[in-house]
C-alpha cells in the first residue's frame, strides 16, 4: 500500500489521458486553494472565493508564461469528492498543456496523486463505503457502456444493499439462535433445527446468485472468453475476420490453414469478446492426439462461450468435440447460409438450442449475433440494477460466507449443535461485514431484545 | 462533625455485595491490608433479587471466578437447594450451570468467610466521602471518611456500591431514598466521585414480589425437574450440591395483562418519575405487556428462597406498579388466586459510572488508585459483579504492591469479554453476560474454565499450591485421554459396524481410530465405551472433557486461528499519550471516542463503536509514520 499521508496535497489529471476536448485537473488536500492560486490569474481569488463557485481565468508559470485558459471550481471540505478541500481546473485537453499545468502544480506544493488516491481519501474520510470505492475503481476503468453501468450500480451501493439484506436475514436467524441459547427457560418461540435450516436455503441461493454475477461482471469488464470451434473450413477464420474487421486469420479454402491459435479482442455492439480460433485443434478426431495441442485445449476449457461454427449440410464435428461444446455455454452458428440452405439436423437442434444462421461472407445474420451471445452466456437478464461482484476480494469473501452458511445448514439439519451453528453464522456474518466494510458490533444482541420478549 | 483519624489500610473496598466480597478477599489473599466497609454486616452477600447463581454465560463466569481462586463458586455449592445444567442438547459450549441458593445461609457463609480471612477487616459504616491527593500531577485517592466521622487512609479504593449508591425505590405512587430489600441508600458518595471526575449516570432495575409458599396452589403449576446428579460450580474442591427444594412455573394470562394495561398510568415507569435506564434482558412485567402485546402469556417461576423460610420468589414479575395493582394482577394467575405477599415488587434507581471511563484493569482513567466493580460499572447480576470484584481486588492489591496490573483478554475468558465490553464498547443499559457476546465461545466453555485460568490464578497468587498441583494432574489426565482417543484403533468388527449402522452412519472397512469415529456427528463417546473399556476406568469428567476436545477439534482450531488474527491487531501498541487530534483523516467521532477511551492497542481501538474500519486504517498509517520518525 502506498503511504497514505493525508497531510499532503495531491494533484492529478481526473479525466482519461489522451487528447480529449477537456482535461480536468483535480487538486485535493488542505493546501489545494493556495496551490491553485499560485498558478491562477483571473478576476476572482481562489483562496478567497466561496465554495462551489466557478472562476474564469488563465494559468501561468511563475516566470509569467501563459499555460492555458481555464475554469476553476472550488469545493470546501467535507463537501467534495474526497471530503477534503479541493480545486478542479477545467483545461483544454491537449496532453502537452495538461502535462505542463501538472508540473506547475507540483512545483507549487502538491505532489502527484498515486493511483486511486482520490478515492482512497474519499474512503478514509467516510465519503463512500468500501464496495462503493471498488465500484468507482471499476467505473474509472470501464471500457464499455455496460461495464460502466455495472460499476455505476456498484457506486450507488447496490452490492452494499444486497449484502445488507442478506446480513439482516442472517442476523434474524442468529438472534433466534442466541435467544434460544441465552434464554433457555424463556418462552422464545421455539423454532426447531429443521425450520432454522430451512430459512438458510434462500440465503444460500442469493449468495450463489451473487457469486454467479462475478463471472458476468468479469465477462462484461474484460470481455467474454470465446472459442471458435468447428470442422476445418467451416468458415471459422472468415467469421473471425468479419468480427475483427481485419484479416487476423489467413483464410484459404484449404482445410486446416489455421495452424496457430489466433486471438483477437473485439467489440461486438456493447459486448467485448476475447476471441480465439481453435482451428488447429480439430484437425484430428482423435482426442488423445488432440491433447497434444494443449494450449488450445486449455483455452477451450477456460472459454466462457463456445461459438460452434458448422456449415449447413456440410461436415459435422466428431461427437467428442460436440460433447465438449455441450458442457459450456454454446451458440451454434450455421455458416455460409449464402451457399447452402440445407435443413438443420434435428438432433443437433436439440443439443444446441441456441442457434443462428449467419454468413461470414455477406454479413447476413450478424446483427443478431450479440443478442444470441448474451442469451448463451446469460447476460441478457443482467440488469444494471443488479448487485455484482466486481473483483476477486469480493468474490472470495462471498464464497467464504456461502461456505459458512452451508456449514451452518449442515450443522442445524444434521447435529442440532446450536453452539457450532451459532459460531458458523458468526463467521458468515463477519465475512459479509468485511465485504461491505462494516462491522457487526452488537447487531445480534440488539435484535434479540427487539424481537423476543425475554426477561428472566 | 469533627473528623476522627482512624487506622490506615492498603486497599479499602466500599460495599459488601458480590463484587465487594470478591474484591476484598482477593486483595487480602494477595497479602495487603484490606478493609471492607459496608452499610450493614447483615446484608453481606445478600441476594435482593433472584435466589439463584449461574445461568447462561453467568455459570461460565462463576466457574472462571472459581478457577482464579474466587469464592462465589464454592459458596454457591455449599448452599445449593436445587441445580440444573441448562442448554443440555444445544452443544457443550453453551451448557450453563444454574443453582437455586438458600439466600440466608449464603449470606452467613460469606460473612464468615470474610470474618475468617487474614489481612481483612470488615466494618459496618457508610462511606460518605473519598479523600484525594495529588500523585505525580494526577488526582489519586488516599482515604475515605465515614458517616461517623472516621477518616481511614488507604492507597487504593474499590467502589462496589451496587444499587445502594443514591438508591431510590419506586412502588406505584410511593417513592423514597433507599437501598434494596428495605436497606438504606448510600448518600453523599456520588459527589465525591464526581469530584474525582467520574462521569455518573443513573440506571434502574427492579425485582418482583415475594409470597408465602403455602398461599400458592402448586397442583395447578408445572414442576421444574432438577438434574439427577447436580454438578458443582467449583471443579477442584467441590462440596457436592443436593436438590432439596422444587421450583414451579405459572403463567400470566389475558386477564393479568388487562389489569396491567388498565393501570399503566399508575406506574412510575410510564408516568415519567423513573429516569434511570432499565435492563433490556430483565424487563418489568408492565414492559413485557406493552412491548409485546401479541404475546398471550408470560412465564412466572416460583422459586424457594431457602430451607428455613416459607417465602418464595416470583421470577419474571418485576414491577413498579402500586401495591393494590400488584396483588390484583397476581390473583389473575392460575394457582395464585389466594396468594399472600410478604414483600411487594419495587423498582430501584441508582447511580453508576460510565464504564468507558475505566481501564481494562477496572481502574478509573480519571483518578489514580480508584477502581470500580459490579453494578457501579453498569452491569447487573451477582456473577458479573463478583467477576469484576475479583479483577478490581487483584489490581488494587497489585497497585499497592507496585506490581504489574493484570488484564484478561477476550479470547481467554468471559471475565475478559465482560470487562472489554464494558470499557471498550460501553453500556446503554445494565449489562448482562450472554454467550452470544463472546466470539470465542467454543473455546470459553464452562467445562474447561479451570484449564483456561488456573495457571493465570496461580501466577497472580490466588491459587494455592495444592490446587495448582491438582490442576496439573487433571490436565495431564485429559491430555493422555485425548492421546488415547487419537491413537487407539478399532478393527472393522461386526459389533462395531453393527453399532455404526444402527446410529445411521457408515460402517468402517479397514477400521478407524476412536477419534475418527467420535468426529462423526452421529456418534458420542458413550457409543464407543463397549469398544474401549479402558475409558471406563478414567474419571468421568476427564473423559467428557477429552470427548469435547476431540469432537470439536476442527471448530476449535478455526477459533484459535481467529484468536491469532486478533492478537496481531492487539500487538499494535498505541502510545499512552497519543494525540488523536493530530491525525488528519480521522473522523471527529473517532477522535472523540479514541481520546476518551484511550485504547492501549489497535485491536481494542477497532472494537470501539463509532470507530470505523477506515478510521483504523488511518490510525495504523499514523502509527507507522510515527514509528518511522522515531527510528
Amino acid at each position: 500500500m502506498q503511504p497514505f499521508d493525508p497531510e499532503q496535497t495531491i494533484a492529478a489529471l481526473a479525466t482519461p489521458p489522451g487528447n480529449g476536448a477537456l482535461g480536468v485537473i483535480r487538486i485535493s488536500g488542505k493546501d489545494s486553494f493556495r496551490v491553485g492560486q499560485k498558478l491562477f490569474k483571473g478576476k476572482k481569488n481562489l483562496t478567497e472565493m466561496t465554495g462551489y463557485e466557478a472562476a474564469y481565468g488563465h494559468l501561468y508559470t511563475p516566470e509569467g508564461k501563459k499555460l492555458d485558459e481555464v475554469v476553476a471550481l472550488k469545493f470546501v471540505a467535507p463537501k467534495s469528492y474526497t471530503g477534503e478541500d479541493s480545486l478542479e481546473f477545467y483545461c483544454h485537453g491537449g496532453s502537452a498543456v495538461i502535462s505542463s499545468v501538472l508540473t506547475e502544480c507540483y512545483k507549487a506544493g502538491a505532489r502527484p496523486a498515486s493511483a486511486g488516491e482520490f478515492t482512497r481519501r474519499a474512503l478514509m474520510n467516510g465519503k463512500i463505503s468500501l464496495t462503493q470505492a471498488e465500484g468507482i475503481a471499476a467505473l474509472v476503468s470501464a471500457e464499455n457502456r455496460q461495464a460502466a453501468d455495472l460499476a455505476l450500480a456498484q457506486r450507488e451501493g447496490r452490492l452494499s444493499k444486497e449484502l445488507e439484506e442478506i446480513c439482516d436475514l442472517l442476523t434474524d436467524l442468529k438472534a433466534h439462535l442466541a435467544a434460544l441459547i441465552d434464554f433457555p427457560e424463556e418462552d422464545v418461540p421455539m423454532m426447531d433445527c429443521d425450520a432454522m435450516a430451512e430459512r438458510l436455503l434462500p440465503l444460500q441461493n442469493r449468495l450463489r446468485a451473487l457469486l454467479d454475477t462475478y463471472d458476468s461482471g468479469q465477462m462484461i469488464r474484460y470481455g467474454i472468453k470465446t472459442a471458435l470451434l468447428g470442422p476445418p473450413n467451416a468458415g471459422k477464420s472468415s467469421l473471425m475476420n468479419r468480427l475483427c474487421g481485419e484479416k487476423k486469420s489467413i483464410v484459404t479454402p484449404i482445410p486446416g490453414t489455421t495452424r496457430d491459435l489466433v486471438e483477437a479482442h473485439i467489440r461486438l455492439d456493447d459486448l467485448q469478446l476475447q476471441l480465439f480460433d481453435t482451428a488447429g485443434l480439430t484437425e484430428t478426431d482423435d482426442p488423445v492426439e488432440a491433447m497434444g495441442v494443449s494450449l488450445a485445449l486449455e483455452k477451450l476449457q477456460q472459454a466462457q462461450l463456445i461459438l460452434l461454427v458448422l456449415e449447413a449440410g456440410g461436415e459435422l464435428l466428431p461427437e467428442k468435440w460436440l460433447s465438449l461444446a455441450e458442457k459450456k455455454p454454446a451458440l451454434l452458428l450455421w455458416n455460409k447460409t449464402d451457399a447452402s440452405l440445407a435443413e438443420v439436423p434435428k438432433e443437433l437442434a436439440e443439443r444446441f438450442p441456441l442457434q443462428q444462421k449467419i454468413s461470414a461472407l455477406t454479413g447476413e445474420g450478424m446483427s443478431e449475433l450479440s443478442l444470441r451471445i448474451k442469451e448463451a452466456v446469460k447476460l441478457h437478464n443482467l440488469s444494471s440494477a443488479q448487485a455484482v461482484l466486481l473483483n476477486d476480494r469480493q468474490r472470495d469473501g462471498a464464497y467464504r460466507a456461502l461456505t459458512a452458511v452451508e456449514e451452518t445448514h449442515t450443522l442445524l439439519s444434521e447435529t442440532g449443535n446450536f453452539d457450532l451453528a451459532g459460531v458458523m453464522l458468526d463467521a458468515a456474518l463477519e465475512e459479509l461485514y468485511a465485504l461491505s466494510g462494516k462491522r457487526a458490533d452488537d447487531a445480534v444482541i440488539d435484535r434479540v431484545f427487539e424481537t423476543f420478549c425475554v426477561g428472566k | 462533625m469533627p473528623a476522627v483519624r482512624m487506622e490506615d489500610y492498603d486497599v479499602i473496598v466500599i460495599g459488601g455485595g458480590h463484587a465487594g466480597i470478591e474484591a476484598a478477599l482477593a486483595s487480602a489473599r494477595l497479602g495487603v491490608k484490606t478493609g471492607l466497609f459496608t452499610l450493614s454486616l447483615d446484608d453481606i452477600g445478600n441476594m435482593p433479587c433472584n435466589p439463584s447463581i449461574g445461568g447462561t454465560a453467568k455459570g461460565h463466569l462463576v466457574r472462571e471466578i472459581d478457577a482464579l481462586g474466587g469464592e462465589m463458586g464454592r459458596a454457591a455449592d455449599a448452599n445449593t437447594i436445587q441445580s440444573r445444567m441448562l442448554n443440555k442438547g444445544k452443544g457443550p459450549a453453551v451448557y450453563s450451570l444454574r443453582a437455586q441458593i438458600d439466600r440466608a445461609t449464603y449470606h452467613l457463609h460469606m460473612k464468615q468467610v470474610l470474618e475468617k480471612q487474614k489481612n481483612l477487616t470488615v466494618k459496618q459504616a457508610e462511606v460518605k466521602k473519598l479523600l484525594f491527593c495529588e500523585k505525580e500531577g494526577k488526582k489519586a485517592v488516599c482515604g475515605i471518611e465515614t458517616h461517623l466521622g472516621g477518616v481511614y487512609g488507604c492507597r487504593a479504593v474499590v467502589i462496589a456500591t451496587g444499587t445502594y449508591l443514591a438508591g431510590r425505590i419506586f412502588v406505584g405512587e410511593a417513592s423514597y431514598a433507599g437501598g434494596p430489600d428495605g436497606s438504606l441508600a448510600a448518600l453523599g458518595l456520588t459527589e465525591s466521585l464526581m469530584e474525582a471526575g467520574i462521569p455518573i449516570r443513573r440506571f434502574k432495575t427492579g425485582t418482583p414480589a415475594r409470597a408465602y409458599a403455602d398461599s400458592i396452589d402448586y397442583s395447578r403449576l408445572e414442576k421444574q425437574i432438577p438434574d439427577e446428579e447436580p454438578e458443582p460450580f467449583s471443579l477442584l474442591f467441590p462440596s457436592i450440591p443436593e436438590n432439596k427444594m422444587d421450583c414451579y412455573i405459572a403463567y400470566t394470562n389475558s386477564e393479568t395483562h388487562k389489569v396491567i394495561q388498565e393501570n399503566l398510568h399508575r406506574s412510575p415507569l410510564y408516568g415519567g418519575q423513573i429516569v434511570g435506564i432499565g435492563p433490556r434482558y430483565c424487563p418489568s412485567i408492565e414492559d413485557k405487556v406493552v412491548r409485546f402485546p401479541e404475546k398471550e402469556r408470560h412465564q412466572v417461576f416460583v422459586e424457594p428462597m431457602g430451607e428455613r423460610t416459607e417465602e418464595v420468589y416470583l421470577q419474571g414479575l418485576s414491577s413498579s406498579l402500586p401495591i393494590d395493582v400488584q396483588e390484583k394482577l397476581l390473583r389473575t394467575i392460575e394457582g395464585f388466586e389466594e396468594i399472600r405477599l410478604t414483600r411487594h415488587a419495587y423498582a430501584i434507581e441508582y447511580d453508576c459510572c460510565d464504564p468507558l471511563s475505566l481501564a481494562p484493569t477496572l481502574e478509573s482513567l480519571c483518578c489514580e488508585g480508584l477502581y470500580g466493580a459490579g453494578q457501579f460499572n453498569g452491569t447487573s447480576g451477582y456473577e458479573e459483579a463478583a467477576a469484576q470484584g475479583l479483577v478490581a481486588g487483584i489490581n488494587a492489591a497489585k497497585k499497592v504492591q507496585g506490581k504489574e496490573q493484570v488484564t484478561f483478554p477476550r479470547s481467554e475468558s468471559y471475565i475478559g469479554t465482560l470487562i472489554d465490553d464494558l470499557v471498550t464498547k460501553g453500556v446503554q443499559d445494565p449489562y448482562r453476560m450472554m454467550t452470544s457476546r463472546s466470539e470465542y465461545r467454543l473455546l470459553l466453555r464452562q467445562d474447561n474454565a479451570d484449564l483456561r485460568l488456573t495457571e493465570k490464578g496461580y501466577q497472580i497468587g490466588l491459587v494455592s499450591e495444592e490446587r495448582y498441583q491438582a490442576f496439573l494432574q487433571r490436565k495431564a489426565e485429559i491430555e493422555e485421554t485425548v492421546r488415547l482417543l487419537q491413537t487407539t484403533g478399532l478393527g472393522p468388527t461386526p459389533e462395531l459396524n453393527g453399532m455404526l449402522e444402527q446410529k445411521g452412519t457408515a460402517p468402517v472397512k479397514n477400521g478407524a481410530t476412536l477419534a475418527d469415529l467420535l468426529r462423526r456427528p452421529q456418534i458420542v463417546l458413550a457409543d464407543l465405551l463397549p469398544f474401549a473399556p479402558f475409558l471406563e476406568e478414567k474419571e468421568k469428567r476427564v473423559v467428557a472433557e477429552a470427548e469435547i476436545m476431540v469432537k470439536y477439534d476442527g471448530y476449535i482450531q478455526h477459533q484459535l486461528a481467529a484468536v491469532e488474527r486478533a492478537k496481531k491487531m492487539e500487538a499494535r501498541v498505541i502510545p499512552e499519550k497519543f494525540d488523536y487530534n493530530k491525525i488528519k483523516g480521522l473522523r471527529l467521532e473517532a477522535i472523540e471516542k479514541l481520546s476518551k477511551i484511550r485504547p492501549e492497542n489497535v485491536g481494542r481501538a477497532a472494537r470501539i463503536s463509532g470507530v470505523s474500519p477506515a478510521d483504523i486504517a488511518v490510525l495504523l498509517l499514523a502509527l507507522e509514520k510515527r514509528e518511522e520518525e522515531n527510528r
